[in-house]
């Protein structure tokens, strides 16, 4: 019995570690983004690349917290659009970027295609 | 001289990660993540008590056999109600199941967080490859990085490639960065999944599945489809390079010349 409780301790112990692992990583990693993202812009600058290359992605949206992100795209998709109805797409291209690291190239051809078709459902 | 050197460089440790199937394996793969490393730990752990109880069961069943005998103990026991007994094989099942359902959760739990992901790669199941999506640098609909991954057929392979496993195209990911991995499917469902990544994930149509990634090192790592998916399901397999972040971006920056 002893065995077991000690045991037990050990995994609960041993697995609370590595969920205590991920979240430390997880803010380490951060600090490391913003540096790393801090430093390539001068790198590449220096390779005379057509683009600056930032190591850096849509962020995690406390909206959209489940593992389907099918929506997440969609809603992203038409944020950008009703940004750009109202204030221009230069001014939203950021907001672009966000729905093109999520959306499948497939679907926003599609969209894209009701769009120009005029069949599209949404308001914008 | 030279049979001392070969014998002590034979004895200098060295380190070669098993990140593809090999013949008669009977183990794991090697975890290249935190979540593979949790996942074989729990496998690990979870085989202590399948010991411990055999063990005991066993031991309970050779018993009785051996003692189930008409000269030896020609008066048989008649026990036919015991409440202590009923009591204490109920609640030590029990028992033991809460305890392992505790790391069980922990885990289960850190398989969905989803710490804020530097790279997101979107992979793309078709009937019978694997298509892949870099888009976090793209400027324009139409200017992402999009590549298919098709296995290398057996008459192609070259000295050293895997049969079955090898691909045209593999996935380049950064190692020490969360990835984000989303996952769908054009036509039937699909299973993006790698052993030593700790990742399985359904490739379903309609549905974009959210995964993530966080490699612990460098490496290649190997993997199949492993969902139905039609003739060709047991040739599409699934190949992931981690290199460093700095190489990352260097194929990231060619592939966007490519376009």
């Amino acid at each position: 019995m002893l065995i077991l409780l000690t045991r037990f301790f050990k995994l609960s112990l041993s697995h609370s570690l590595i969920y205590n692992t991920i979240q430390k990583q997880n803010e380490e990693e951060q600090v490391e983004e913003e540096q790393v993202a801090a430093e390539e812009e001068p790198e590449q600058e220096e390779e005379a690349s057509s683009e600056d290359i930032v190591v850096k992605t849509t962020p995690f949206d406390p909206r959209f917290p489940q593992q389907n992100q099918a929506k997440h795209c969609y809603t992203r998709y038409n944020e950008y659009h009703k940004c750009a109805a109202e204030k221009g797409e230069e001014e939203c291209a950021s907001m672009a970027r966000l729905y093109r690291s999520i959306c499948p190239g497939e679907w926003v051809e599609k969209w894209n295609e009701e769009r120009d078709n005029g069949t599209w459902p949404g308001r914008y | 001289m030279r049979f001392l050197v070969t014998f002590f460089l034979c004895l200098a440790p060295r380190v070669a990660f098993l990140d593809a199937p090999e013949v008669w394996q009977f183990g794991f793969q090697d975890p290249a993540t935190p979540i593979a490393q949790g996942i074989q730990d729990f496998h690990n752990d979870v085989c202590f008590f399948m010991v411990v109880i055999l063990t005991f069961v066993l031991w309970m069943l050779g018993r009785t056999i051996w003692h189930f005998d008409a000269i030896k103990n020609p008066v048989p026991s008649k026990i036919i109600h015991g409440t202590v007994l009923e009591l204490a094989w109920t609640v030590t099942p029990s028992f033991i199941l809460m305890i392992i359902a505790v790391p069980s959760f922990a885990l289960l739990y850190s398989m969905d967080e989803i710490t804020d992901p530097a790279v997101t790669l979107k992979v793309i199941g078709h009937q019978w490859y694997w298509t892949y999506e870099y888009s976090d640098y793209s400027t324009a609909d139409d200017q992402s990085i999009i590549f298919d991954s098709y296995m290398v057929a057996e008459d192609d392979l070259e000295l050293g490639q895997l049969r079955l496993l090898e691909v045209d195209n593999r996935v380049v990911l950064p190692v020490k960065t969360h990835v984000r991995v989303l996952i769908t499917a054009a036509d039937v469902l699909h299973s993006w999944a790698i052993p030593s990544l700790g990742v399985k994930c359904d490739a379903v149509p309609g549905r974009l599945n959210q995964t993530s990634i966080f490699l612990n090192r460098e490496g290649v790592f190997y993997g199949q489809c492993s969902e139905l998916c039609g003739a060709n399901h047991g040739f599409m397999p699934i190949v992931v390079e981690g290199v460093d972040l700095e190489d990352y971006i260097s194929w990231i920056s060619n592939k966007i010349e490519e376009i």
